[in-house]
């Protein structure tokens, strides 16, 4: 957990500060055909791909625009997911019923899939496009997830005795019901997140994410000339980087659910 | 009191550790069972009766730890100083116990007649349809009207009283010499408590089995018990006959207790 | 009469206890069944029944914490069931509810002076330092100290977390409370003490009172009227002074018979009820 915590915030200081730290400027393209697909050294320790850019600078600027993405991305879909799972749950009768029936349909079809026929009938994206695009896809988990709790804890003695009280709706749901879904929603973000980065990635490599020359983890990796086996620096950082935060994400996350939750009741 | 101690309690001390330090919930407690007696541990919710009915069964809650200096003597033989297989095969053969609640005691997903039929099945019934035909017989005993084909069924279709019953006929398909009783029937009306406790009576007197029974409730205990032991912040205060307990109390606190018993005018 | 502060009528609630697929109810329970009865202002009327006999679910839709079936509830000449939401919310402020298991009846995450003040907030009855000691006031009335405002729940026992609930019901001044097996979860001496404190509150506020109940013994003292509840029906309902004396009906006998007797030199005869 520890270790765990340590890369994640070595990897978002990383993001924060990259002007600060990058060698090089990451979009710099130098003419000399001399700079192309150099192998790691003193003076571009992880390489250069084939526009001779420093692959280092670009990992380091990928770390923002990656995590970046990531991070909004996750906290659309969890806005999105606790307001239509809570107002699922809270309201029930109709307004549940269609409001599970969407979710249903939404889960049915998988993610990935999704993604690419949305992304192939818009054309390529913005970075801003890219977080809509996958915070409005990664919504129906967590309104499922929300909707259960909501419907558990609107049914508690304190609610109950709340609505009693004469407390306007609105903040019985406020005071009550919305403080206890914070520990769930904060588990269920860190989770998503490590779905989101490798998603992001995978679009963004088969060039329909974030586009060039602003660098992502993901499409670092298709500027390696050839074969990836040809110039590998090019294809193991980046992909060092992804595996590395997505491990350390699902640790903390994984810890976080056994702490609130040590039975893991919330499972699936 | 002229039969033999079956059960013997010297100095038993009980600890919880957790992170906020240790908390002594039995603190030196010594009594004595005679075989066929039902006495009655008596006090309020914390007082620690429950950790001493654990603590006799060695099913102990994590981070609760006996004390070095207690000393358990069961029919002749050191209770604590027995390994775990042979406090197995004790366990529902010589000595067992009702639970409180028999919604969460029994198993939901196996029919109640087959949970019965276990204990034999455990503790040497080599024959199925043997244990069977005993958990039948068993469960006819402690009143379950249509035993046969009761036994058929899950514990969900079972009312409350009921399900105790068959608690009941586990607790005694081995004819033990000592059933511990925490809280029977407090988690039942006050009816189907009457109709249990009529149970719990005549198969006492048929079975001449000992009879700890753990209860918060002196009117359960005037109805069942010959002795009572009063239990106040991890000490017995009081150990006497039930009519001295009830009409000469030593202990302030015990005539406190009785004192608030509501009781119905025409029963004064 | 005059003085009727509630009055039910042919209460009826209905619960699905099969669906269809597409959630229409297929089979249902009467879980209240035809319930009327009236209760006179300062008066304590005991509901009384075990488990499942819809006590609770009376209690409720008297609230309207639950929509019922059918009938009527009037509260001091108001249509309760017909109200709109927002009159509704503002009749709240006169009819409150203690609840049986001061464990889960109060937010683990907020304050004591937070849970006593959310009434007095939602009927803007006094806000900032006068809200204040309102709260003070009030948790000092119920045997608590002022400073416990400051706490969480957690920090209290059980007969505490209960008079906390209290507060929190009477801080609105209401007229009418239910205490819904109220005194139920709590140990000997505690409800002995809690009892007390409701009587006495009853006294100095004139409060109204439907004390729902599953033990006879524990409503005695209190109850001014007492009904008997079984199976969705009030079987008999009459004086408490007649009910203990001369209960008419079987089931009010049967109850009786069971409460056992915290004497060793007292045998009473059990009567069984067989359900007719």
């Amino acid at each position: 957990m520890k270790f765990a915590a340590a890369v994640l915030v070595l990897f978002v200081v990383v993001a924060v500060a990259a002007p600060a730290i990058a060698p090089h400027d990451p979009r710099a393209t130098p003419q000399s055909e001399t700079q192309k697909n150099l192998p790691p050294s003193g003076a571009h320790p992880f390489g250069t791909d084939q526009y001779s850019r420093d692959v280092l600078s670009r990992v380091i600027y990928g770390a923002r625009v990656s995590l970046g993405v990531a991070v909004v991305a996750v906290m659309l879909a969890l806005t999105l997911g606790a307001a239509i799972g809570a107002v699922a749950g809270y309201a029930g009768g109709w307004t549940d019923i269609i409001c599970m029936r969407v979710v249903d349909a939404m889960l049915s079809v998988p993610r990935v899939l999704l993604l690419l026929v949305l992304v192939a009938s818009t054309g390529p994206l913005t970075v801003g496009g890219i977080i809509v695009l996958l915070g409005c896809t990664g919504w129906p988990g967590t309104s499922r997830l929300v909707r259960g709790e909501v419907r558990l804890l609107k049914e508690r003695d304190y609610v109950l005795a709340s609505r009693a009280t004469g407390t306007p709706e609105w903040r019985v749901f406020v005071l009550h019901v919305l403080p206890g879904l914070v520990p769930q929603l904060l588990v269920t973000g860190t989770l998503a997140l490590a779905t989101v980065i490798p998603l992001e990635a995978g679009l963004s490599f088969l060039g329909l994410g974030v586009q060039p020359p602003t660098a992502s983890w993901g499409n670092i990796i298709s500027d390696a000339a050839g074969r990836p086996g040809d110039t590998w620096w090019v294809v193991l950082f980046p992909g060092l980087a992804i595996v590395c935060t997505v491990l350390a994400v699902n640790t903390i996350g994984e810890r976080l659910r056994e702490r609130i939750d040590p039975r893991g009741r919330s499972r699936t | 009191m002229t039969a033999p101690v079956l059960l013997d309690v010297r100095d038993l001390v009980v600890t919880y550790v957790s992170d906020a330090g240790a908390v002594r919930a039995v603190d030196g407690v010594s009594f004595a069972v005679h075989a066929g007696e039902t006495v009655a541990l008596v006090g309020e919710s914390g007082c620690g009766k429950t950790s001493v009915a654990f603590a006799l069964m060695r099913v102990m809650a994590p981070g609760a730890r006996i004390g070095a200096g207690s000393r358990i003597t069961f029919d002749g033989a050191d209770l604590l100083a027995l390994d775990e297989r042979a406090m197995c095969d004790l366990r529902g053969r010589k000595i067992s116990m009702i639970f409180q609640e028999p919604a969460s005691a029994l198993n939901p997903v196996m029919k109640v007649g087959a949970q019965v039929a276990e204990v034999a099945l455990l503790h040497g019934e080599r024959s199925k349809r043997a244990a069977w035909d005993r958990a039948v017989a068993m469960l006819d005993r402690t009143g379950i009207a249509d035993a046969a084909r009761r036994a058929h069924q899950y514990p969900h279709e079972l009312s409350g009283g009921m399900r105790q019953r068959v608690l009941i006929a586990m607790a005694l398909m081995m004819r033990p010499a000592l059933v511990i009783a925490d809280e029977p029937t407090s988690a039942l009306d006050v009816t189907v408590q009457a109709q249990i406790l009529d149970l719990l009576r005549d198969l006492q007197r048929e079975t001449g089995m000992a009879v700890l029974f753990i209860t918060h409730d002196f009117g359960v205990v005037a109805e069942l018990c010959s002795r009572a032991m009063v239990m106040r912040a991890g000490r017995i205060v009081e150990d006497a006959p039930v009519d001295r307990i009830f009409h000469a109390p030593a202990d302030p606190y015990t005539a406190e207790l009785l004192r608030a018993v509501p009781r119905l005018t025409a029963d004064r | 009469m005059s003085d009727t502060l509630i009055s039910v009528s042919h209460l009826t609630h209905e619960f699905a206890a099969r669906r269809t697929m597409f959630g229409a109810p297929q089979a249902t329970i009467r879980a209240v069944n035809d319930v009327s009865f009236d209760i006179a202002r300062g008066e304590t009327l005991a509901l009384v029944g075990e488990s499942g006999c819809g006590k609770t679910t009376t209690g409720r839709a008297i609230l309207r914490l639950i929509e019922p079936t059918s009938g009527h509830v009037t509260f001091d000449g108001i249509d309760v069931l017909t109200l709109q939401r927002e009159p509704l919310r503002r009749l709240r402020r006169r009819m409150q509810v203690v609840f049986q298991d001061p464990h889960t009846s109060l937010d683990p995450r907020m304050r004591v002076g937070r849970t006593v003040r959310e009434g007095i907030e939602a009927h803007e009855l006094a806000e900032g330092a006068e809200a204040d000691a309102r709260v003070a006031r009030t948790l000092e009335e119920v045997g608590l100290r002022a400073s416990d405002a400051a706490k969480l729940p957690h920090e209290f026992s059980g007969g505490q977390r209960q008079r906390i609930a209290i507060a929190r019901a009477l801080a609105v001044e209401p007229e009418f409370v239910v205490l819904d097996e109220a005194v139920s979860a709590l140990d000997v001496t505690v409800q002995a003490q809690v009892l007390a404190l409701l009587m006495q509150l009853q006294r100095d506020r004139g409060l109204t009172y439907l004390f729902i109940a599953h033990n006879l013994a524990v409503v005695e003292r209190i109850a001014t009227r007492v009904a008997v509840m079984y199976r969705g029906r009030i079987v008999e309902i009459a004086a408490a002074a007649a009910l203990y004396s001369s209960p008419q009906h079987g089931y009010t006998k049967a109850l009786l018979s069971a409460v056992p007797v915290p004497d060793p030199r007292v045998k009473k005869k059990r009567i069984v009820w067989d359900g007719n």
